[in-house]
């Protein structure tokens, strides 16, 4: 049992790949570089697709790509709305690398989103952004003022607001993770062989896009909100 | 597990670096495509609807000449009948007019004729009369009124003789 306790803390643990030797060494976490090789495939990935594309006789590679960036950009454009428009893209990108981040799990490495500094990187992203694009709709004297509606009682609950919303966001995210991760060690620990693919269907491909999606949907809803 | 470091700035800059490389790789160039084929396909419709409005110009066009030819013809039908009408009137007019001056014609004719007649009657009715008168005379005559009666006669058949001669 203690044998288990202790492959799972090891498991748990986000380790260092590797130390700058500079300002008495920055250690660089494995999730940082894992962010790096999923930044890799994506960025390959959109490189190889987006190969010669034509405007008339599309090849199947070019149809594919279209309706995928086409209906990627159209679910977060209907979740921000029209005004929301320049957020889309950024939007797009945050629930692709999510996406990949969260079952990336299936090849081995361990989920970015299972260190707290992703998933807190990721919440502060998206409040700057939330509230940058609230002052920058509505001027920052309106949008100060907007903390005292509807009435002046909830001025500190919507202040509060502001800490609470990336808490959650970044909690919520890094707990599923977390979670999910920590059921399929156990898992595989208990029985390395077929049992682990059902589970591992749910846990890192299922509740991996859930969670992608959900951190995404919260965000360009708060982001409609702030510019509405 | 729970550390929070230097990382999340390495992270932070990861996503601000992965945004801006799909935006250049992925939805620039998908968006742009897009974009060319919305804008080849506007065009397209663009001229299809200026052909058909052209179509529809020529269409007005065609009625138009044709309502007109359809008038003139109708007018030119008009003018013929008006003129046929004015000819035939015209035609017959001339033909009871020589058909009157026939008639008159023949008319004038006849009473020259008659005329005529009457006159040859009247110079043969004289002859005989002369002739029944003379041989009357003949049977009982005095010799005054016998020279008298010659008289006559010689200014009658000169008469006649005249008359038949011209």
């Amino acid at each position: 049992m203690d044998d288990l306790a202790s492959t799972l803390l090891e498991e748990l643990n986000c380790e260092t790949a590797f130390t700058i030797p500079i300002f008495g060494g920055i250690e660089v976490a494995e999730s940082v570089v894992v962010t790096w090789v999923i930044m890799a495939v994506l960025v390959v990935a959109a490189i190889c697709l987006t190969r010669n594309l034509k405007v008339e006789k599309i090849s199947k590679r070019q149809l594919v790509v279209e309706s995928a960036v086409t209906g990627l950009q159209n679910l977060c454009g209907g979740m921000i709305g029209e005004e929301g428009k320049a957020f889309v893209p950024y939007l797009v990108t945050v629930l692709l690398y999510i996406a990949v981040a969260n079952i990336i799990g299936l090849f081995g490495f361990k989920p970015p989103t299972k260190d707290l500094n992703v998933t807190v990187a990721l919440a502060l992203m998206s409040i700057i952004l939330i509230e940058s694009a609230g002052i920058h709709k509505r001027g920052i004297k309106k949008w100060a003022k907007g903390f005292t509606e509807p009435v002046a009682v909830v001025t500190p609950i919507n202040i509060m607001e502001i800490f609470i919303r990336p808490l959650s966001l970044c909690m919520r995210l890094f707990g599923n993770v977390l979670g999910a991760f920590v059921i399929m060690e156990l898992i595989k620990l208990v029985m390395p062989i077929g049992l682990p693919i059902p589970f591992s269907m749910y846990f890192d491909v299922f509740d991996g896009l859930i969670q992608a999606y959900v951190f995404v949907f919260l965000t360009s809803l708060f982001i409609k909100e702030a510019i509405e | 597990m729970l550390r929070l470091d230097a990382n999340l700035v390495f992270t932070i800059i990861n996503l601000l670096i992965l945004y801006v490389l799909m935006k250049k790789f992925l939805f620039g160039p998908v968006n742009k495509i897009l974009a060319k084929r919305q804008e080849v396909i506007d065009k397209q419709m663009e001229e299809a609807k200026a052909k058909e409005e052209q179509a529809e110009a020529l269409r007005t066009q065609y009625e138009a000449s044709l309502t007109k030819a359809e008038a003139e013809r109708a007018k030119t039908i008009a003018d013929s009948k008006k003129i046929a009408t004015q000819e035939y009137n015209r035609i017959l007019e001339n033909a009871n007019e020589q058909a009157r001056q026939v008639a008159m014609d023949a008319q004038k004719q006849a009473m020259i004729e008659k005329e005529k007649i009457l006159k040859k009657a009247e110079t043969e009715i004289k002859d005989l009369v002369v002739e029944a008168t003379a041989k009357v005379v003949g049977m009982q005559s005095s010799e005054e009124s016998n020279r008298e009666l010659y008289n006559q006669f010689l200014v009658k058949a000169g008469d006649t003789s005249d008359t038949r001669n011209s």
